[in-house]
């Protein structure tokens, strides 16, 4: 168990490889290239290798996307695979003829036999005469899926961001690291009301035409703290395009962020207006629920990019969070947790089913944020969960959506009827 | 005053129904965006030439899985079995997300964590260390090795592994540590067979690794294939009124389906499975039965080349006429009577479609599935007067298509077969033929909404709805909840509502 003591300066050992054998909860490249890539409607996704990473590449945050496999069998692996590949893309091609550009992910089979699928790809792109891209993200690639992350963003900077010029208002901007369609929807909506437009969002809201002409805008927000600052420090180098870190998960940190956009933009009074509009909207219905919630118990196990935020979040309604857990967070990540928390926290990096369940055991909490797969576990614990891809969570109506739905978590009355015994 | 202000003392019943109502707007779901579009904006007629799979090489919305998922499947129906798999991290994390999302359970599912080093050096030092971890971290008592597509390729010998394995484990903690725990290698390359061939492979793995045979038993083997757990508990009931005592292979009615009582002990494990004791004793039963063909067979098979014990392979016992071969063959084999309660259920049945049959006859239905499970919804629909207009399986599977042929042959149909084609050929027959109904899995369901036509869940896997795993769709009482799920359907989707007042 690589979980830290409770020192206020320090934090676990993180960014390594995880045991075999531990159950780790984490995931391979290819699933962190998905799941970045899935939302781009308007791309050909196709995945060279066994059919069966692409029916598990199809459900993508609960969505099902289309998906292209070349379904490699025993004949392939032994003989490779380009001539596979080559008729896979031009069928494709044919199938789906609106597609602007074509997603080739790279599978453990794939690279192993070594098929030098970079000729492949450069070839057809003559032939079929859009944009063939190589998503490099075999299974073993990195530790977890944040290193597919981070080659799906460098598959975007380096062959479509720059590729056209465009007029650019004096108020663009884009969102780097915003996947949650819903999400995207509310930020999207804020910033319009104080004047700003948002160009493109990656991923959640994006488009061949808008990625292409994505460097031309005055700022970049970036939302996840991790790849995304990678993809917002490589644009500024490149394009000159200036940065601000952004978070929009509880009241406090929206308020923050927009005053911050609107002073970037000179636009404060605009900001104050859209702040007190919507924190009118939601003061009175939001007081009901703060008096349930003070001095409770929360945990959260997310990939990395949201979990210092969430944090912030808990904080802010004055519960404690009793244990912090990443699948592929680094140290700034964690140093970011130390510094804000009030109180000692368990920061765990990577933790196995077991550590799960010690936390479901030993620390108790009343809510625990956590994906799908860990959140049926802690169900049988008779803990609460609370699912981050379900709702919309942002902004200011989010946060009133984030806290009825953690004391929805709290107080469903089946916790309580579980613990009874029967007579 | 909210009755969440006072939640420090006992809740009565009045503050629990105030609890349940949230009066709090915020976003409502049918607010938000949810994406519920249609996968093409309008239906653009594709080339025709390379709609049929057998003529290109693309695959598109598979409707098959690979082969280690299966194995999944059938290790994690065994009492404190965890799978080992021998591959990378997403080979169990997509699974574990698959079986959470059907099941809604947790599921353990140990990874060798292959990294780069591992892709060139080999997977020796993963497994050894892997084992390792998985014995003194959650003492299970079967450990199924799985292999999946880069381990087979890059050539790991897992049998030398696990003996190398053992001999370091009983070095570091002494000889008992291996005794309470059985080992089963599995091999599962991603590249052939699909799901359904990695059960197939898994049951006769395990049966190779531990069944003996000593002195035989008046029970019968059940191999039930990737069915529910509703179905199996539907197994048992049948079993029960029959009097039969019975070991069933990968029973996973009581590992993917728990209760949930607290307090919970750590590891977690569920309290059901098949036991080893079980499973060493399968070689001593009077009979095999594999309710599906394609899944469960070759266990079935084994036992008989191995020990004698003869094998009943399929059909799925679903609708008329397979489970009455189903109960005719148990009650055969075992010389028991056919108990009373089962032919009421029968009756129940029948009774159920005579008074149904003004709904379903001629409606045309489009089926998709596993083989085993679409050829048996296709001669269930074949007795309720409907016409099985496509079928199609995702695993190719020459069972499947003598199963549907025989049915269609007796009903005089003629349906177009797709065996082992992908959805989306599947989708553009459907958009060319006229479809009542369509039975398949919930990865129709976009072609459902595109098409406008009404889906009825059944089969693997069943994620947006909640319950199909606890439901029973096998034997009499079974298919009679699958009757009502179709005409129900029908009701909904082909009459208005003033004309059901009966």
């Amino acid at each position: 168990m690589t979980a830290c003591n409770n020192k206020k300066s320090s934090f676990p050992s993180c960014s390594r490889p995880s045991a075999p054998g531990k159950i780790t909860e984490r995931s391979c490249a290819y699933a962190g290239a998905r799941w970045m890539l899935a939302p781009l409607k308007d791309a050909i996704h196709v995945v060279h290798g066994p059919v069966g990473c692409a029916y598990n590449g199809v459900m993508v945050r609960g969505t099902a996307y289309r998906i292209f496999s070349t379904d490699l069998r025993e004949k392939d692996i032994i003989f490779g695979g380009r001539e596979r590949l080559a008729r896979t893309l031009k069928e494709a091609k044919i199938l789906m003829p609106d597609a602007k550009y074509i997603f080739v992910y790279n599978t453990c089979s794939s690279a192993i036999i070594g098929d030098d699928m970079e000729a492949i790809c450069n070839k057809m792109e003559d032939e079929l005469g859009c944009p063939i891209v190589l998503v490099d993200c075999p299974g073993f690639k990195g530790q977890s899926e944040a290193a597919g992350h981070k080659i799906a963003y460098e598959c975007l900077l380096n062959r479509f961001v720059g590729q056209k010029q465009r007029d650019t208002g004096h108020y663009d901007v884009n969102i780097i690291g915003q996947y949650n369609v819903n999400e995207t929807k509310i930020i999207k909506s804020l910033l319009s009301r104080m004047g700003i437009n948002v160009h493109c969002v990656f991923t959640g809201d994006a488009s061949y035409e808008r990625i292409i002409t994505a460097h031309c805008v005055k700022l970049n927000l970036i939302i996840c703290k991790n790849t995304g600052q990678f993809f917002a420090e490589t644009m500024q180098e490149r394009y000159g395009v200036p940065y601000l870190k952004v978070s929009f998960l509880s009241l406090s940190q929206s308020i923050n962020s927009l005053r911050r956009i609107g002073k970037y933009f000179g636009l404060e009074k605009e900001a104050e207006t859209v702040i007190d509009e919507e924190y009118k909207a939601i003061k009175s219905q939001l007081t009901q629920f703060l008096p349930g919630l003070k001095g409770k118990k929360a945990a959260v196990f997310l990939g990395a990019a949201r979990i210092a935020d969430l944090v912030k979040t808990f904080e802010a309604l004055d519960m404690e969070v009793v244990f912090v857990g990443s699948r592929f967070g680094n140290a700034v990540n964690y140093r970011d947790i130390r510094q804000m928390a009030k109180v000692d926290i368990h920061i765990v990096d990577d933790p196995s089913e077991q550590n799960l369940e010690d936390l479901f055991c030993k620390l108790r909490p009343d809510v625990f944020i956590a994906g799908i797969k860990e959140q049926s576990l802690c169900h049988k614990f008779g803990i609460g969960t609370l699912l981050p891809q379900l709702g919309a969570y942002v902004g200011f109506k989010g946060f009133l959506n984030f806290t009825r739905d953690v004391h929805k978590a709290i107080y469903a009355p089946v916790w309580r009827l579980a613990r009874e015994e029967m007579p | 005053m909210p009755a969440q202000l006072k939640l420090n003392g006992r809740l009565t019943i009045e503050d629990l129904n105030a609890l349940t109502e949230m009066p709090v707007e915020g976003i409502t779901y049918d607010q938000m965006y949810i994406e519920k579009e249609p996968i093409c904006p309008e239906y653009k007629e594709p080339d025709q030439d390379i709609i049929p799979s057998s003529k290109r090489t693309v695959v598109v919305d598979p409707g098959r899985i690979c082969m280690p998922f299966g194995a999944m499947w059938a290790s994690v129906g065994i009492h404190k079995c965890i799978p080992f798999v021998q591959g990378a991290q997403g080979c169990t994390t997509y699974p574990r997300y698959t079986f959470s999302r059907i099941f809604r359970e947790p599921v353990s599912i140990a990874t060798a964590s292959f990294h780069e080093d591992t892709a060139v050096f080999g997977g020796r030092k993963n497994f050894i260390e892997g084992i390792r971890n998985l014995i003194i971290r959650y003492h299970p008592e079967v450990i199924a090795i799985i292999t999946v597509c880069s381990s087979e390729i890059i050539g790991d010998d897992m049998e030398g592994y696990l003996d190398e394995s053992i001999d370091e484990l009983e070095e570091e903690f002494g000889p008992e540590i291996t005794d309470e725990v059985k080992f089963a290698i599995i091999h599962t390359p991603s590249f052939t067979g699909s799901h359904v061939e990695g059960y197939n492979r898994a049951a006769a793995a395990f049966l190779k690794a531990l069944a003996k045979r000593s002195t035989p038993e008046p029970k019968v083997n059940i191999i039930p294939g990737m069915i529910t757990p509703g179905d199996i508990r539907e197994i048992k009931h049948i079993l029960r009124l029959m009097d039969i005592e019975s070991t069933i292979l990968f029973d996973i009615s009581e590992t993917l389906d728990c209760p949930l009582r607290l307090p919970q002990t750590m590891p977690y494990y569920p309290k059901g499975g098949t036991r080893i004791n079980d499973i060493v004793n399968m070689g001593n039963s009077l009979a095999t039965f594999a309710l599906c063909p394609d899944a469960g067979g070759a266990g079935a098979k084994y036992l008989e080349k191995r020990f004698k014990v003869p094998a009943m392979i399929g059909p799925m016992p679903m609708g008329i006429y397979n489970t009455d071969f189903f109960i005719k063959n148990l009650a055969e084999r075992t010389g028991k009577p056919v108990a009373e309660e089962i032919k009421d259920e029968r009756g129940i049945l029948i009774d159920a479609m005579a008074d149904t049959f003004h709904y379903t006859m001629g409606r045309r239905v489009a089926i998709y599935g596993d083989p085993d499970i679409a050829a048996a919804v296709t001669r269930f629909v074949c007795e309720l007067g409907m016409e099985p207009a496509i079928v199609g399986s995702g695993t190719e599977s020459k069972q499947f298509v003598e199963e549907v042929w025989a049915a269609a042959h007796e009903y005089d149909y003629k349906p177009i077969l797709l065996n082992g084609g992908d959805m989306f050929e599947w989708e553009d027959y459907i958009k060319k033929e006229k479809i009542d109904l369509i039975l398949s899995n919930s990865k129709a369901a976009n072609i459902s909404k595109e098409a406008k036509v009404p889906l009825v869940r059944i089969g693997f896997p069943v994620y947006d709805r909640v319950g199909c795993q606890r439901r029973a769709t096998v034997g009499y009482r079974g298919s009679e909840y699958l009757l009502d799920l179709i005409v129900n359907t029908l009701l909904e989707s082909k009459f208005p509502d003033d004309r059901l007042q009966q």
